[in-house]
C-alpha cells in the first residue's frame, strides 16, 4: 500500500464519512480508519446483546467518573450513524447564535450554514413520518401532547424505505434493511467507488505531527502499525477526538482542550398501561416536541424507548420487583426528556492513559431535567397511566465538545479552517468542535460542518470541489 | 566582534546558498586566533571554566530554541536532539567543571634515586591556536563538545561546522554568554575548500569527525605541515547477541542503536549478529517492535524516528538495499523511502544477509538493520572483527564473564555490555576507533589531553654541586658509573645501600678537575 496519504481519516461517522466523500469526489487520495468492524445490512449482531457488544466502545458502557451517566458511542464501520436513530434536523437560529456567540466564528449562522445543510441533505433520502407510521407509544405521545396544550411535529428522519412490518427498533443494532441513512448506505459506498480506502479495525493510539507530515500509530487487528498522512482528520467523535489530541500531549498549550463537554443528558420515564402498548413494535420514533416554552426551558421530549437490555438498565434494584418490572415490557410507554445541557463537563486522561469524563449537572440543569419529567408525569397522568416511573440513571448519546472551535488557542482548540491551534495539519470537524450544546440533535449539523471542512481543505490543496452535479455530467458524457 | 562581521561577510543567512570563507578571511582568522591564544595564556582555568557555566546555564534556559534550529537543518526527531544533542553537551560540560582542574594540574612525577633531590613534573600546556572541523550528524554536541575541551584548555579555536548544518548564528549566540570565550572561537564557514585553507594556515592541531574519505584528505594536507591530527571516522558496530539474553530489552536496544538519529551516527548499530537459538524469536521482535516506530521530524517531542539530513547519504542507503536485495536478502521491513521528495527513510529489517553484500562492507549511516546469524563465541568473535572498521560494539549476555571476554577480543574502541551506544553517555569515558575508525580520543581525561601539549619540567636547586656525569669524563668516573650499573641492576638485597655508597663516591669524584 502507498505509504504516504494526502489526508487520513479517523473515524467513519458522520464526520469521516462526509469528509471522506467531498474529498475522494474531488481525487484526493484518501484513508480512512475504524476502531470498529465492518458490517453489512446483512451481517449486523441479530440482538441487542450482541449489538452493545460488537457495534460500540466499551460494551456501550462508558460512564461518567461519579457513574452517574452513561455514554452512547459507536465503534462500527459508520460510526454513530450505525446505531442511532438518524433524526436529521438542521439547528436553529437560536444554537447558531448561541454559537457565534461562544466562538466568534462568523459562519455559525443560517444565510451561511444553508448551503452546507443544502448540499449534504442533497445525499440524503429524507422522510417525515407520517401518521400511519405511528405505533401506540407515539400515539399515547401525541394524545398526551394534545390534551395538555403542548405543541407537536412530525419528525424527519433519514431513511429510504423501511418496507412493510418493521420493528425499527432493531436498527439501533444497525438496520437489516438498508434503509436508514447511514454513512454504510449513503457518503461511504460514494466515497469507495471514488477510491476512499477503509482500514477497520484499525485503533489509532498516538498522533503524532511533524514539519511535512502526520504519523498515526496504532494497532491493526492488534498488530502495531504506522500510518503517513500530508493532513489527519480526527472525526473519532467528542470522546474519541479529545482522547487522541490528549494523547498528543498539547494540552499545556491547547488549555481548553478536554473542556466544554456536553452530552443532552437524557432522563426516560416509563408510563405502565393496562393495556398492551408494544413501544418496541414498528416505527421506533415517529413525533417530536416543537412547543417554543421548551426550547426556552432548555429541554425536547423525545418519543422513545429501548430495547429490553436498556430498559432492565433503567430500573434500579433487582429481584421480584425487577421481575415484575420487566414482565410489564409490552405495558411500557415512554417518553424522555433530552436536556440542553449548561454546565460543560470535562474530557482528561488517568495515569493509564484512560480517558476520564467529568460530567457534572448545575442547578439550572437539573432544574431543566425536573420540569421535563414534570410534564412527561403530567402527560402520563393525564393519559391514566397506572404507575409511573423516572430512571435515574442518565442516559447521554450525543457527545459533543471537548475540542471546541474558536478564534484564539487560550480557550479554543482548533480555528475557523477546522485547524488545530498551532498543527496545521491536524483537522477536525466532528462534534468535539462544538462551543456549546445545541439542544438538537447533532447529526446532520456534523455532516454539514464537515462539508465546509472538506471545502477547507480542498480549497488549500487548491482543487475546486467538485460538485455531485458536475460529477452526473461526467458520467452522462 | 570578529566572528559575527566575519559571519556576515562571508556567509547570507540563507544556509543553502553558503559562501565559503575566503583567503584573505581565513588568514585573518588565524592571525586573530594567535593573539587569542596569546590572551588565553594569561588566564586561569577558572576563568575559562565561568564560560562553561554560563553556557550550561544558557543551553538549559534556550532549550527549545535550540531544538528548533537543530532539527530543522537535521530533521532529527526532536526527542533525539533533546537527548542526544542537548543533553549530551550539558553532560560534557558538568564533567568539565568537575574534572578540567584535576586532569590539567601540573602532575608531580617521582624521581629515581640517580636524580636524588631533584623534583619533576609535567605541564599541560594549550596547543595555541586548534582546529575543529564538525560533521553534521551530531552538529551541536559534536562541535560544542570539541570547542568547550579546546578552550577551557587554553586553545583558541577555528571552528568549521558542516556546510549541510551550519546552524548559521547558533554558536556565535552561545558564545556571547562570555566576552573572552567569544573572543576566543572563531567560526568560519564553508565547505571543504574552506577546510583546506584553514589547514594552510597550520593550526596547532587538527580535530576532524567525518567519513574516512574526508580524513584521508586531510591527513594527507596536515601531514606535509607536519599537523597532528586527531581522526573519528566511520565505523561498522557490531551488536553481538548470544542466546541467553531477555530477548525483548536486547531487541528494544539494538533497534535504538541502530535507528537513533536515523542510524546516521558513527556508533550505529550497523551489523547485528543473533546467536542461533534465539534467531528466529530475536527477528520476530525486531519486525513487530519496528512496526510501532512512529517515524517523523518537526514533532513536538513524540516522534522515535526522524529523516535523514542529507540526500546524498540516502542514496547511500537506497544502493545498499537494492544491491542486497538483489544478492537474495530479506527484507522483512521498510526498504525503501517514507515517500518520494522527503528525506525519510523507513526503518529497514534485512535477514539472509552475506559478506558480498554492500551493506556489510561499507558503513550505511541509515536506517537499516542486517541481522546475521552465528553459533560459537569464537566465531562471532572472529566474523565480527573481519571489518575494515572498528569504532565500538556491544555485547548481550547473561554470563557476565563470557560478556568482558568477549569485549576484551573485539578490535574496537568501545564496547557496551547489555547496552548499546552508552559508553559515550558517559563523559568520563574516552571516545574513539581503531582501524578504518580513526584514532586519537575525545572525551574523558584522555580526550582533554589531547587538547594539551605536555612539557616535562625537572627542578634541582640552584648551588655548587656539580653533576658526575658533566665533563669531564675521567676513568675513574668511568669506573664508578660501570659499578653503578652493576649494584643497580643486579639482584641483591643491598642494592640501594650499594649504589649510595657509589653515588657517594661518583659525588666526591665529580668535584675533582681532570
Amino acid at each position: 500500500m502507498k505509504r504516504m496519504h494526502d489526508y487520513i481519516i479517523v473515524g467513519s461517522g458522520a464526520s469521516g464519512s462526509v469528509l471522506a466523500h467531498y474529498l475522494t469526489q474531488a481525487g484526493a487520495d484518501v484513508l480512512m480508519l475504524e476502531a470498529g468492524k465492518r458490517f453489512t445490512a446483512a451481517t449486523f449482531p441479530q440482538n441487542e446483546m450482541d449489538a452493545n457488544a460488537q457495534l460500540m466502545w466499551n460494551g456501550g458502557m462508558d460512564m461518567s467518573r461519579d457513574a452517574a451517566t452513561l455514554f452512547i458511542r459507536g465503534k462500527v464501520l459508520g460510526g454513530g450513524t450505525i446505531i442511532n436513530q438518524c433524526l436529521l434536523d438542521r439547528f436553529d437560529d437560536v444554537a447558531l447564535d448561541d454559537w457565534r456567540t461562544a466562538a466568534g466564528i462568523d459562519f455559525f449562522r443560517n444565510r451561511d450554514m444553508e448551503r452546507h445543510y443544502d448540499a449534504v441533505e442533497s445525499n440524503l433520502s429524507l422522510h417525515y413520518m407520517e401518521k400511519a407510521d405511528w405505533n401506540r407509544n407515539a400515539e399515547l405521545y401525541v394524545e398526551g401532547f394534545e390534551k395538555l396544550g403542548l405543541e407537536w411535529a412530525p419528525l424527519r428522519r433519514g431513511q429510504s424505505d423501511c418496507g412493510k412490518g418493521n420493528d425499527c427498533i432493531v436498527c439501533l443494532g444497525g438496520c437489516p434493511r438498508k434503509s436508514k441513512q447511514s454513512m454504510l448506505e449513503t457518503f461511504l459506498p460514494k466515497a469507495e467507488k471514488n477510491g476512499l480506502k477503509i482500514l477497520s479495525e484499525f485503533e489509532v493510539a498516538e498522533v503524532v505531527h511533524g514539519q511535512q507530515f502526520v504519523t498515526l500509530q496504532g494497532r491493526h487487528q492488534g498488530h502495531p502499525h504506522s500510518l503517513y498522512g500530508r493532513q489527519v482528520i480526527l472525526a473519532a467523535g467528542a470522546l474519541g477526538t479529545t482522547q487522541l489530541l490528549l494523547k498528543a500531549g498539547v494540552q499545556k498549550r491547547l488549555p481548553a482542550l478536554g473542556r466544554n463537554f456536553h452530552c443532552h443528558p437524557q432522563w426516560m420515564t416509563v408510563g405502565f398501561f393496562d393495556e398492551p402498548v408494544d413501544s418496541h413494535k414498528g416505527a421506533f420514533q415517529s413525533v417530536k416536541s416543537t412547543d417554543p416554552r421548551f426550547r426556552d426551558w432548555g429541554f425536547k421530549l423525545e418519543n422513545v424507548f429501548a430495547g429490553p437490555i436498556a430498559m432492565s438498565l433503567l430500573k434500579p434494584g433487582y429481584g421480584f420487583e425487577h421481575q415484575r418490572f420487566m414482565q410489564r415490557y409490552r405495558n411500557m410507554a415512554c417518553i424522555e426528556v433530552a436536556v440542553r445541557d449548561q454546565a460543560a463537563g470535562t474530557l482528561a486522561l488517568s495515569n493509564k492513559g484512560r480517558l476520564v469524563i467529568d460530567k457534572p449537572l448545575s442547578d439550572g440543569d437539573r432544574q431543566r431535567a425536573n420540569r421535563g419529567n414534570q410534564i412527561v408525569h403530567d402527560i402520563f397522568s393525564t393519559l391514566g397511566a397506572r404507575e409511573i416511573m423516572t430512571s435515574p440513571i442518565q442516559i447521554a448519546l450525543h457527545l459533543m465538545g471537548g475540542c471546541s472551535i474558536g478564534t484564539r488557542a487560550s480557550d479554543s482548540v482548533v480555528n475557523e479552517q477546522f485547524q488545530v491551534h498551532g498543527l496545521p495539519r491536524l483537522r477536525i470537524a466532528d462534534s468535539s468542535i462544538f462551543p456549546n450544546a445545541p439542544g438538537i440533535n447533532p447529526s446532520l449539523s456534523i455532516m454539514a460542518l464537515s462539508h465546509r471542512a472538506a471545502e477547507t481543505l480542498l480549497a488549500e490543496a487548491g482543487i475546486a470541489p467538485s460538485t455531485s452535479t458536475t460529477r452526473k455530467q461526467e458520467q452522462q458524457a | 566582534m570578529s566572528t559575527s562581521t566575519r559571519k556576515s561577510k562571508t556567509a547570507p543567512d540563507d544556509f543553502v546558498a553558503m559562501l565559503e570563507t575566503s583567503e584573505a578571511d581565513t588568514k585573518q582568522i588565524f592571525a586573530d586566533a594567535a593573539k587569542a591564544a596569546e590572551r588565553l595564556r594569561k588566564t586561569t582555568l577558572a576563568t575559562r571554566l565561568e564560560a562553561v557555566k554560563k553556557l550550561v546555564d544558557h543551553i538549559t534556559r534556550n532549550k527549545e530554541e535550540i531544538i528548533d534550529v537543530i532539527t530543522r537543518e537535521t530533521r532529527k526527531s526532536r526527542s533525539d536532539a533533546l537527548i542526544s544533542e542537548l543533553l549530551g553537551v550539558l553532560d560534557n560540560c558538568e564533567w568539565l567543571l568537575h574534572n578540567a582542574k584535576k586532569i590539567l594540574a601540573d602532575k608531580k612525577v617521582s624521581t629515581p634515586i640517580t636524580l636524588l633531590g631533584k623534583k619533576s613534573r609535567i605541564y599541560h600546556e594549550p596547543l595555541g591556536t586548534v582546529l575543529v572541523i564538525a560533521p553534521w550528524n551530531y552538529p551541536f554536541h559534536i562541535g560544542l563538545t570539541s570547542i568547550l575541551a579546546a578552550y577551557v584548555c587554553g586553545n583558541a579555536v577555528v571552528f568549521k561546522p558542516s556546510e549541510i548544518t551550519p546552524m548559521q548564528g547558533l554558536f556565535e549566540k552561545l558564545f556571547n554568554v562570555d566576552p573572552l570565550l567569544e573572543q576566543s572561537v572563531f567560526i568560519a564557514y564553508g565547505t571543504g575548500v574552506t577546510a583546506q585553507r584553514l589547514i594552510d594556515q597550520h593550526p596547532a592541531k587538527i580535530f576532524f569527525t567525518g567519513s574516512a574519505r574526508t580524513g584521508k584528505k586531510i591527513l594527507a594536507q596536515a601531514a606535509d605541515k607536519l599537523i597532528p591530527v586527531d581522526l573519528e571516522l566511520g565505523g561498522k558496530d557490531q551488536a553481538i547477541i548470544f542466546d541467553d539474553v531477555n530477548i525483548q530489552r536486547a531487541a528494544k536496544g539494538v533497534l535504538w542503536g541502530a535507528l537513533t538519529n536515523a542510524g546516521q551516527s558513527c556508533s550505529s548499530v550497523e551489523r547485528i549478529y543473533v546467536q542461533d537459538g534465539i534467531y528466529d524469536q530475536f527477528v520476530q521482535t525486531l519486525q513487530t517492535e519496528i512496526r510501532k516506530l512512529v517515524v517523523n521530524a518537526g514533532d513536538t517531542g513524540n516522534a522515535d524516528m526522524g529523516g535523514m539530513t542529507v540526500d546524498f547519504q540516502l542514496d547511500i542507503v537506497r544502493k545498499q538495499v537494492d544491491d542486497a536485495r538483489a544478492k537474495g536478502a530479506r527484507i522483512l521491513t521498510g526498504g525503501d523511502l517514507l515517500c518520494d521528495n522527503e528525506l525519510f527513510y523507513m526503518p529497514t529489517l534485512l535477514t539472509h544477509v552475506d559478506d558480498s553484500m554492500l551493506v556489510m562492507q561499507q558503513e550505511t549511516f541509515g536506517p537499516l538493520l542486517p541481522v546475521l546469524r552465528f553459533s560459537s563465541e569464537d566465531e562471532v568473535i572472529q566474523l565480527s572483527n573481519a571489518t575494515e572498521f572498528g569504532l565500538s560494539a556491544s555485547v548481550w549476555s547473561k554470563d557476565a564473564a563470557r560478556a568482558e571476554r568477549v569485549a576484551r577480543q573485539l578490535e574496537c574502541g568501545a564496547v557496551s555490555i547489555n547496552n548499546v551506544m552508552l559508553t559515550e553517555g558517559n563523559p568520563g569515558l574516552p571516545f574513539g576507533g581503531t582501524k578504518a575508525s580513526g584514532y586519537g580520543r575525545q572525551k574523558g581525561a584522555e580526550g582533554l589531553l589531547g587538547y594539551t601539549r605536555s612539557k616535562s619540567v625537572l627542578i634541582d636547586g640552584d648551588s655548587a654541586k656539580i653533576e658526575p656525569n658533566w665533563y669531564p669524563y675521567t676513568q675513574q668516573k668511568y669506573n664508578l658509573f660501570s659499578q653503578l650499573i652493576d649494584a643497580l641492576f643486579t639482584a641483591s638485597p643491598w642494592r640501594l645501600l650499594k649504589a649510595a655508597l657509589i653515588g657517594m663516591k661518583l659525588e666526591a669524584e665529580a668535584k675533582k678537575e681532570r
